[in-house]
């Protein structure tokens, strides 16, 4: 797995320039404090030494003056070892930086004090004290040596001035580089955070923006819109992502062009289909017609041949009949007087039987198209069964339950004739004693009409059939049957859809769905 | 054929020949019966159901059976084949308003019949085909009288032969 490598290494990157700085600003913070401490070291053993000599200087002095005083040589001897102590505490200063310029001038101003004191003390003691004359000399060295004292003392302010000094300079300087750490720190802090938000917004930039982009895009696929183009190319792993979504829209792309494809091939099959089941049952149609045809035709070719040949008869019996009497009693003319008779008859039923098919196949195809409005269904459907009541067999029993409904756009007295057919229909199958129930009901901007038999019943081969044209046998005769298939055309005129559902012994139910707003397709 | 020729088949055929009319149609019955009374003199038996005509025809006397070819219960077709099991030798005519000529050809070939007559039929037609089935009736039926007396009299001679041999051995 890849991942954005610049994105990850730029907090890396600034964390370690922080930790760097960091570690500088400690250490120079360290290096401070430490400079600080060593000042301050150096400023108290300054202060100890300075201490120390002016305490050595005081006593040297104090012995000094006692030893002129008293003229105590002892004394002078003391102070000789407290002026090499002193000595050694000026040597030991000599490690002490800061003091060594100092030291010198001290050094050589002490061993004059001390030379001049001790020279001084000296003399008194050998001349025997200060009842004796007092060498004029001498309180000149004393004052020499006090002036010497006070400007070995003063050194040793200066000395001690110095040290403080510096260390207050170090101090300062160390404030000073305090101040500047803090504001690196401050800097730093500040550079940081810019570099965060930098890297905030490049990581959105890097990140959330494209993951942004794939999601809409993928809600937008999943949404169904495949128009969207996914623009993020990279070469990592969300560059990864958009590749594998990009590739998806493609390939569904494609697959929904084959999907509609297919499916325009399929609608289109299934419309050759559609028109070559029409011109199936256009040729069952006319077959059966024309065999429906031939039984009156023959009928009344044989009726009009029967009466032409009676009438050849019955003119040549006339002709050469000697008197009506005799003509009339004739057998030959009796028979052909009858056979007259019936060849008209047989005419007339053909006749009959002809204009009825003729009626029936008018309906069927419609030629007498009925005007298209609004139509309430219920009172079509009232009317049909009062028409109907009269040729109720005994013992069957017709239901009316009619539910609320708007009215329907469509041929009145196409949907009248769909119900008697089907009523009809319902009735013949019922063995009395039965019921036939009608139900209508609005569901949504649906019309539901139910026919429902308690009659003999289908089997589902027969169920089927009942939609096609075809020869059908009822008690009485073979017959060419186009009543269900009237029914299920003139819903289709009227843009609903017709279903059967039926049990062999326990009845049949037809569903017919019309739409409230349905159109003229026919 | 002339009306001279059908009268002359027609002195073949006995006057009481019996036919049979089969037509789920009454009025297909109706013309053909009012036709048939007029110009022959045929015993007319009409049936509006196939099985109506096998009832009758268990012990009825039958020559020609005309019959429709599409009915309930059984088709025509069927019904004269159900015929040649009990009459063999009555020719049998289907007459059809189904257009279907495939079927009634291999139906001529599968049962023997006589003619297949298309609906609308011509009367003049339907006579001679109906004549011309009784002349073969009466022809097969004299044939078989023939056949029978032949018959009797070769059992004569061989019993006359089976005698002399008799006499000789």
């Amino acid at each position: 797995m890849k991942f954005s490598h610049k994105i990850f290494l730029m907090p890396l990157v600034t964390a370690l320039a922080f930790s760097v700085i960091f570690a500088l600003t400690q250490r120079a913070t360290t290096k401070s404090a430490q400079t600080i401490d060593r000042m301050r070291d150096e400023f108290f053993h300054s202060l100890e030494l300075s201490h120390d000599l002016e305490t050595d200087l005081l006593t040297i002095r104090q012995m000094l003056t006692s030893a002129v005083l008293i003229l105590e040589a002892d004394l002078v001897g003391d102070a000789d070892s407290v002026a090499t102590h002193f000595r050694a505490t000026l040597l030991s200063c000599q490690g002490v930086p800061g003091l060594a310029g100092s030291l010198e001038p001290l050094r050589v101003d002490f061993e004059e004090f001390y030379s001049l004191g001790q020279a001084a003390a000296m003399d008194l003691i050998d001349r025997g004290g200060i009842d004796s004359e007092i060498p004029k000399d001498i309180p000149v060295r004393v004052r020499l040596m006090d002036e010497r004292f006070e400007s070995l003392n003063g050194v040793l302010a200066k000395i001690v001035d110095d040290t403080n000094q510096e260390l207050e300079n170090a101090i300062d300087r160390t404030g000073v580089r305090i101040g500047r750490v803090r504001w690196i720190m401050n800097v730093t802090s500040l550079v940081f955070l810019g570099v965060l938000v930098v890297i905030s917004i490049l990581v959105i930039g890097a990140i959330v923006r494209p993951v942004n982009r794939m999601s809409s895009v993928a809600q937008a696929i999943a949404g169904g819109n495949l128009g969207l183009e996914l623009d993020h190319r990279s070469n990592d792993a969300l560059g990864e992502l958009a590749d594998s979504i990009r590739e998806m829209q493609s390939s569904l792309i494609r697959d929904i062009a084959r999907r509609e494809k297919a499916e325009a091939d399929l609608i289109a099959a299934q419309g050759q289909i559609i028109q070559s089941e029409k011109m199936a049952v256009l040729g069952e149609l006319v077959a059966g017609l024309a065999h429906e045809l031939n039984t009156p035709l023959g009928t009344l070719a044989s009726s009009v041949d029967v009466v032409e040949r009676s009438r050849g008869i019955i003119l040549e019996k006339c002709s050469t009949g000697s008197d009506l009497g005799e003509v009339i009693s004739d057998p030959r003319y009796q028979k052909a007087m009858q056979a007259l008779e019936k060849g008209v008859a047989g005419m007339d039923t053909a006749l009959i039987r002809i204009g009825e098919l003729v009626s029936g196949l008018k309906t069927f195809s419609q030629l007498d198209k009925a005007e298209f409005q609004q139509t309430d269904l219920n009172e079509g459907l009232r009317n049909t069964v009062k028409l109907m009541d009269r040729s109720l067999p005994q013992g069957v029993e017709l239901h009316l339950e009619l539910g609320e409904m708007e009215s329907l756009l469509g041929y009145p007295a196409q949907l009248n004739q769909m119900f008697l057919s089907l009523i009809m229909h319902a009735v013949r199958d019922v063995t009395p004693p039965g019921t036939v129930t009608v139900r209508t009901e609005q569901i949504a901007d649906q019309i539901q009409i139910t026919v429902r038999d308690t009659g003999c019943g289908y089997e589902p081969d027969a169920l089927q059939a009942l939609f096609k044209p075809g020869f059908k046998s009822d008690s009485s005769r073979v017959r060419m049957d186009w009543e269900m298939i009237t029914c299920n055309s003139i819903v289709d005129r009227h843009g609903g859809s017709m279903a059967a559902e039926s049990e062999p012994g326990a009845g049949t139910t037809y569903v017919i769905n019309l739409p409230v707003w349905s159109h003229d397709s026919g | 054929m002339n009306d001279d020729s059908i009268q002359e088949a027609a002195s073949f055929v006995e006057s009481d020949a019996t036919v049979l009319l089969v037509d789920d149609e009454e009025m297909v019955l109706n013309s053909l019966q009012s036709f048939l009374e007029l110009e022959t003199e045929y015993n007319l038996r009409s049936f509006t159901t196939p099985a109506a005509a096998l009832e009758y025809a268990m012990d009825g006397p039958v020559d020609v059976v005309v019959s429709d070819f599409l009915m309930p219960e059984m088709n025509g077709i069927e019904l004269l084949g159900r015929f040649s099991e009990k009459h063999p030798h009555a020719p049998r005519i289907l007459l059809t308003g189904y257009a279907d000529k495939d079927s009634a050809i291999r139906a001529i070939n599968d049962i023997g019949l006589f003619q297949f007559i298309e609906k609308p039929w011509d009367n003049t037609n339907l006579l001679v085909v109906l004549r011309n089935a009784l002349e073969r009736r009466y022809l097969v039926k004299t044939l078989q009288e023939k056949i029978a007396e032949i018959d009797r009299a070769q059992g004569k001679l061989s019993g006359l032969q089976n005698d002399i041999l008799r006499t000789f051995i």
